[in-house]
């Protein structure tokens, strides 16, 4: 379970986002889809810090030496790949905003495409499931600190 | 510690069940428990780890709701006649039709556990249980055959149940409870 402590938003976010992770990893669509609605029920700006708090920590373990463009193109490869499989919705455009917002490098002033918040939610679980699979790890420690981080900077609200 | 309440628990269970039967595997959020239970936003990840934890205690809350009362225990494990186990197997389709939204529920999670292994393990084992139980009664029970009688009861009493829930017009109550007697008429064979 998680820490008794935290704001049942956090929780919510972490319960979800772990279900999600388990449907993507047995390629269940279904379940997919109903962890991803209760994602989008949540405060979108949260649920998006944990997930890019994971995401980071993830490429830093996997790239001690730092990251190159060919590396984030063959996890976005990876996951579009992947996900199409099994997840016909899945919008490579959304992957894209998932890894450059993740790494921060996203051009403000470039034209954003409009994807839907739910669009954006399946792919961040969805690169997170490739970089857990690349890492073979389980995500539940991961997002145990990516929301000890935000609690520790107190972007979260507390109930 | 709100989340240690086993009627709390429970009541997310139930609530559970009413939107699997409803809205089926996909409608199962977490959202949609918390709203069914009439509990407030956020409860349900109180209590359950994640989506593959609440659909497991969802198989084990259905095991748990069919359990008949001490009375119907007892007549089921006593010496039995053909007579007595058409009332039996009788008492049994009526119980496990009675609770039309937990076996549509159990349907749903049957599909899931096509696609989830821990779901698929979990039924495994309650239903080998339960009919090892009932293989066991039977044997205790003083009627010929054994394991082979008991299963294909098992097969074909459970069609009939989805039949009556999923295509209710396909066979009425009366044809359900002449088909429940057939059934056992046909598969115990008691010596002359």
């Amino acid at each position: 379970m998680w820490p008794e402590h935290w704001p049942v938003i956090a929780r919510q976010i972490t319960t979800s986002t772990e279900s999600a992770l388990a449907a993507a990893s047995d390629g269940a669509a279904d379940a997919f889809r109903a962890s991803v609605d209760d994602l989008a029920a949540l405060p979108y700006e949260q649920v998006g810090a944990v997930h890019a708090g994971v995401a980071r920590e993830l490429l830093e373990e996997l790239h001690p030496d730092g990251l190159t463009g060919e590396d984030v193109q063959a996890v976005l490869e990876r996951t579009v790949r992947a996900g199409l499989a099994w997840y016909p919705e899945l919008a490579p455009d959304a992957v894209v905003s998932v890894l450059t917002g993740t790494l921060g490098v996203s051009d403000p002033d470039a034209p954003q495409p409009t994807i839907a918040p739910v669009d954006h939610l399946a792919a961040a679980v969805l690169v997170l499931a490739d970089l857990l699979a690349a890492r073979r790890v389980a995500a539940r420690p991961y997002l145990r600190r990516a929301v000890g981080e935000i609690e520790r900077g107190e972007t979260m609200e507390m109930p | 510690m709100v989340r240690t309440n086993p009627e709390r628990r429970r009541a997310l269970l139930d609530a559970s069940i009413e939107v699997l039967a409803r809205d089926g595997a996909r409608g199962l959020t977490f959202r949609a428990v918390d709203g069914e239970a009439a509990v407030p936003a956020g409860t349900a990840s109180n209590y359950f780890a994640n989506r593959d934890d609440l659909l497991v205690q969802v198989g084990h809350r259905y095991y748990e709701r069919l359990i008949p009362d001490a009375e119907v225990l007892a007549r089921g494990r006593a010496p039995q006649t053909r007579d007595s186990m058409i009332d039996v197997m009788t008492e049994v389709v009526e119980r496990v039709a009675r609770f039309r939204t937990g076996y549509l529920a159990i349907l749903e999670l049957r599909l899931e556990a096509t696609r989830r292994p821990a779901l698929q393990s979990l039924l495994t084992d309650r239903v080998r249980t339960d009919l090892d139980l009932n293989i066991a009664n039977y044997r205790a029970s003083g009627l010929p055959d054994g394991e082979n009688t008991v299963v294909l009861l098992y097969f074909a009493l459970n069609w009939l149940i989805l039949d009556r829930l999923t295509l209710p017009d396909l066979f009425d109550e009366q044809r359900t409870a002449e088909l429940v007697r057939t059934a056992v008429e046909r598969m115990i064979v008691e010596p002359v």
